[in-house]
């Protein structure tokens, strides 16, 4: 007679296995996610604001485009492929990242006086729009499965790697 | 790679939706104009509203038939809201922007246009199938801006997309 091969899952180990594993890597996980999505709004904002994609070209002396640049530097935020200026003066831009655990905000500030004028249009100027072009772009390009579902196959991966 | 097909023409999208936003009142506004209006002088003691469309993107969608692919496009379009603030001329009434504000936001809420080819015939443009020009719903935004130049403003804005064909 056959054997039979049975096996019995051990609820109350695997939930603390599956805890552990989230408190110790989530964190780090959504730090890097958010400090990412921070960076391609101010990718696509710039790219704007340089005319690309068909948006209205708003570059003069370069010091708005760097004022992006000098934020994610305050902040500690990736700069790469930013463009600088030699217009730019300290406090053109402020950024920081907050928060605890799976909670992480960044805040990133182009304080440059004439960003809002550049950004909403003035009475003889069109709306430039180029960081709410920014913000559109990368909330289409996020993960849009956000079922319980999702997690199962990346946590059998992780789990596969460890068992 | 074919010609280009009406679809794919951001001109005749931009000449059914600034053609559609004439067509519609808009409390106390004497005046609507549409980016690339050169001509157009603001008065001061006039209130008007100012429509652009600023492009977002297109993304590959898949195959429109056995000859030709297709993309989805998305544009913001933006209404821009100017009433006198009194500055120049103390009879003004200071809400007049909202209401006018409120009709351009009814407007921009819900638009559903079919898409027309203006490019082939200007006067009388012909309807272009399968490629309707609609709002992304829940992506309408309005915002007041600090008064200047003499008007007050306020700034709606929303989000359009249509599907155009590219013939391989």
């Amino acid at each position: 007679m056959a054997e039979a091969l049975t096996l019995e899952l051990e609820q109350a180990r695997f939930e603390s296995a599956v805890s552990a594993f989230l408190r110790g890597k989530a964190p780090d996980v959504v730090d890097k996610a958010v400090r990412k999505l921070a960076f391609d709004v101010v990718a696509e904002t710039t790219k704007g604001l340089n005319g690309l994609g068909g948006l209205p070209k708003r570059i003069d002396t370069g010091r708005l485009r760097a004022g992006w640049r000098v934020a994610m530097a305050n902040g500690g935020l990736p700069t790469a492929g930013l463009t600088s200026s030699p217009a730019s003066k300290a406090g053109d831009g402020t950024a920081a990242v907050a928060g605890v655990g799976v909670n992480r905000t960044v805040t990133v500030a182009n304080r440059v006086k004439y960003a809002p004028h550049v950004e909403h249009g003035t009475l003889h100027m069109l709306a430039g729009k180029h960081l709410e072009r920014g913000l559109r772009l990368a909330r289409t390009r996020l993960p849009k499965d956000t079922g319980l579902d999702a997690i199962g196959p990346a946590m059998r991966r992780a789990f596969n790697s460890v068992f | 790679m074919g010609t280009i097909h009406a679809s794919a023409r951001e001109s005749n999208v931009r000449a059914r939706v600034f053609a559609h936003l004439n067509a519609q009142s808009y409390a106390g506004v004497v005046s609507v104009i549409f980016e690339g209006d050169e001509h157009f002088a603001p008065q001061t003691h006039t209130p008007f509203i100012r429509f652009s469309i600023v492009p977002i993107g297109e993304t590959w969608s898949g195959r429109f038939s056995a000859t030709a692919e297709a993309y989805e496009a998305r544009v913001m379009l933006v209404g821009d809201v100017f009433a006198p603030d009194g500055s120049e001329d103390g009879t003004h009434d200071a809400f007049a922007v909202d209401r006018a504000a409120d009709d351009v936001a009814h407007v921009m809420r819900e638009l559903s246009l079919s898409m027309k080819d203006y490019a082939s015939t200007p006067a009388t443009p012909t309807a272009v199938a399968d490629s309707p020009i609609r709002v992304v719903e829940g992506a309408l935004q309005r915002i007041p801006l600090p008064n200047a130049d003499g008007y007050r403003r306020r700034q709606i804005t929303n989000e359009l997309r249509w599907h155009f064909q590219h013939s391989d």
